[in-house]
């Protein structure tokens, strides 16, 4: 079967444990779940603009990408995912529980220096060798026994955090509805080009002495008489799509997330495959959106949901072929959700 | 062409940019071992609701898959189940060829299939340009078609079932096959392809009867595997006791986990 076609540069991008401070927004993170790290901090969209449109409740933070392009004006741009999670809101083939946004700002502006951040690493390094104190910032060997997650260093801190606001905080964490957070490491995914061997011909004389051989050895089978078409019977139909798929997944298993802006989705079934006039052209300057990255559904491993209702085979991202501006706002980028066709044909 | 992400530097402090010196260094290295030559075993990740559910241990048997009829589209959950007591047999290796501008193309076809001797039969078909990409691949789709096969007995329930259950009749165009209980030792008394199924999916003794045109081979062997599917969907004397309507793998554990979780996901259950 022959190789799909696909753009040589994509980006493959994996999870990966990292620490809190450095996916904050002074450090451009690219990250899944926890809370999002907004880029421009002034114009933040509005709480209705992020409702899911079918039960009318806030989203929460899936995902974000941090993905700059060459023009001046976008040397920042981050693009968010965000979704509602909810059983009755996550429907086949329907992207209307999720919201995308894309921000951006020129290098020279009021939030962030001009200069690239500096890890500090030597801050990391402390905190993370024993727990500290949330009140004292001293060692913190005791912690509280209801979330376990805050750390004291003797009981009258304790009490103390306790009466000035822990008491309602407290056990908060397992109720989040936040997803666990990751960082976002991407990669280049490895061309396959250079490993197909170059000299067709001379591949397949090679192949047909070797099944030559195989006849000699009567290695073909019992059937070998037995005619094609009686066999074909008892097999089933290959969904070629989602074999393809597979095929161009299997070399890096664990990867959630394409980047390839400008280039083609990597489709995981023949239905509802995202056609260029369902998707809708961006509403500031009119100009088509073109496809930018892929959300995985390796994903869902990573976020723990213990619900069901969630599920995707792939989400695709489309985003304006101009990225243009307007006023600095958050702009709405188009989604579309494909998933894996679960009917017994 | 794309606006190559991987430009060092150009635009943006972020993962992608240059501003991340030290990080590209610790990137992806932490707990796996990169670039260690060709690993046998990547871990599976799932891809489909179904291969999560499996490999979370959340499904008992594959016979619960079979039982609502959820397509496996991971090979690796076959695997999960059934893995060390598959044993896979090629068929057939047939060349094939194609008329292009410069010439012919040969690739090769191969027929691959896979059973446990136990109730369970798969089989898979793969064209390639190499024999060996075509015998994996094919390996790969049989698992994907393993089928459940009901054994019983012909007369007393001694030692293990041996043969179908009952007279079951499979039928397609102007040819219905019967597939009839034998006492052990007749063997499987039927044509080629359906008889090496059978007999890898671990019936012993067979009596096949055909009707209608059996020169037309394709509808023959179809009617023949619907006769075998069909010996799990006859009803005999010992399943007339009702049962409760069971709850899809997926229904089951929402309820379950809308019950645990209070307040997370809302409470969707579905009657």
């Amino acid at each position: 079967m022959e190789e799909a076609a696909q753009a040589d540069d994509v980006d493959l991008g994996f999870v990966e444990e990292s620490d809190s401070y450095l996916l904050t927004n002074t450090y451009f993170p690219s990250k899944v779940g926890g809370r999002p790290a907004w880029l421009d901090l002034e114009n933040l969209p509005d709480p209705e603009e992020l409702r899911c449109a079918s039960c009318n409740e806030p989203c929460i933070f899936l995902c974000q990408m941090y993905a700059s392009l060459d023009d001046p004006d976008t040397f920042h741009r981050s693009i968010y995912v965000f979704m509602c999670k909810k059983p009755a809101c996550c429907q086949v083939n329907r992207s209307d529980n999720f919201v995308v946004f894309r921000s951006q700002l020129p290098r020279k502006n009021r939030f962030y220096s001009f200069e690239p951040p500096q890890e500090d690493e030597a801050k990391a390094e402390t905190a993370h060798f024993c727990p500290l104190c949330i009140v004292c910032g001293c060692k913190g060997p005791f912690q509280c026994p209801k979330c376990k997650s805050t750390f004291y260093c003797g009981p009258e801190h304790q009490r103390l955090d306790w009466k000035s606001g822990h008491r309602d905080k407290c056990g908060m964490g397992k109720a989040s509805p936040l997803f666990p957070e990751y960082e976002i490491v991407l990669e280049a995914e490895k061309s396959s080009r250079t490993q197909e061997v170059s000299d067709d011909e001379e591949q397949e004389n090679r192949q047909l002495a070797e099944y030559q051989k195989l006849v000699d050895a009567g290695k073909v089978g019992e059937f070998k008489d037995v005619p094609e078409a009686e066999l074909l019977k008892f097999t089933q139909e290959e969904d070629e799509t989602f074999s393809n798929f597979q095929k161009i997944v299997a070399r890096e298993p664990e990867q959630i997330l394409r980047y390839c802006r400008k280039g083609q989705p990597l489709l995981i079934s023949s239905t509802n495959i995202p056609q260029p006039d369902t998707i809708p052209k961006c509403p500031m300057c009119g100009d088509e959106r073109v496809f930018e990255f892929q959300i995985m559904p390796q994903l869902l491993n990573y976020l723990r949901e213990d619900g069901l209702a969630l599920d995707w085979g792939t989400l695709v991202i489309y985003t304006c072929v101009n990225s243009c501006e307007v006023d600095n706002q958050y702009v709405r980028e188009y989604i579309h959700k494909q998933d894996i066709v679960t009917t017994n044909q | 062409m794309a606006d190559a992400p991987s430009g060092g530097g150009r635009g943006g402090f972020g993962s992608r940019g240059s501003g991340r010196g030290g990080r590209g260094g610790r990137g992806r290295g932490r707990g796996r071992g990169r670039g260690r030559g060709k690993e046998d075993q990547k871990e599976w990740v799932p891809v489909t609701k179904l291969g999560r559910l499996v490999r979370d241990g959340k499904i008992r048997t594959l016979e619960e898959i079979y039982l609502y009829s959820l397509p496996i589209k991971e090979f690796e959950i076959i695997d999960f189940f059934l893995g060390p007591s598959l044993r896979d047999e090629v068929l057939k290796i047939m060349p094939v060829q194609k008329q292009t501008r410069a010439g012919q193309r040969t690739r090769f076809k191969a027929f691959v299939a896979i059973g446990d001797h136990n109730g369970h039969i798969g089989l898979g078909v793969k064209c390639s340009k190499e024999v060996a990409t075509a015998i994996r691949g094919a390996i790969i789709l049989a698992k994907l078609s393993v089928v459940p096969v009901r054994r019983g007995y012909w007369g007393n329930k001694i030692g293990k079932p041996h043969t179908v259950p009952c007279k079951v009749t499979g039928k397609c165009g102007s040819v219905s096959v019967r597939l009839i209980p034998a006492p052990r030792g007749t063997g499987i008394v039927s044509a080629p392809v359906p008889k090496k199924l059978l007999m890898m999916a671990g019936i012993e003794d067979c009596y096949t009867s055909a009707r209608g045109s059996t020169g037309t081979l394709g509808n023959f062997a179809k009617a023949t595997y619907a006769a075998i599917a069909k010996t799990y969907a006859y009803l005999t004397p010992d399943l007339w006791k009702e049962m409760q309507l069971g709850k899809t793998p997926y229904q089951e554990y929402a309820n379950f986990l809308a019950e645990t979780n209070k307040g997370i996901s809302g409470r969707q259950i579905e009657v």
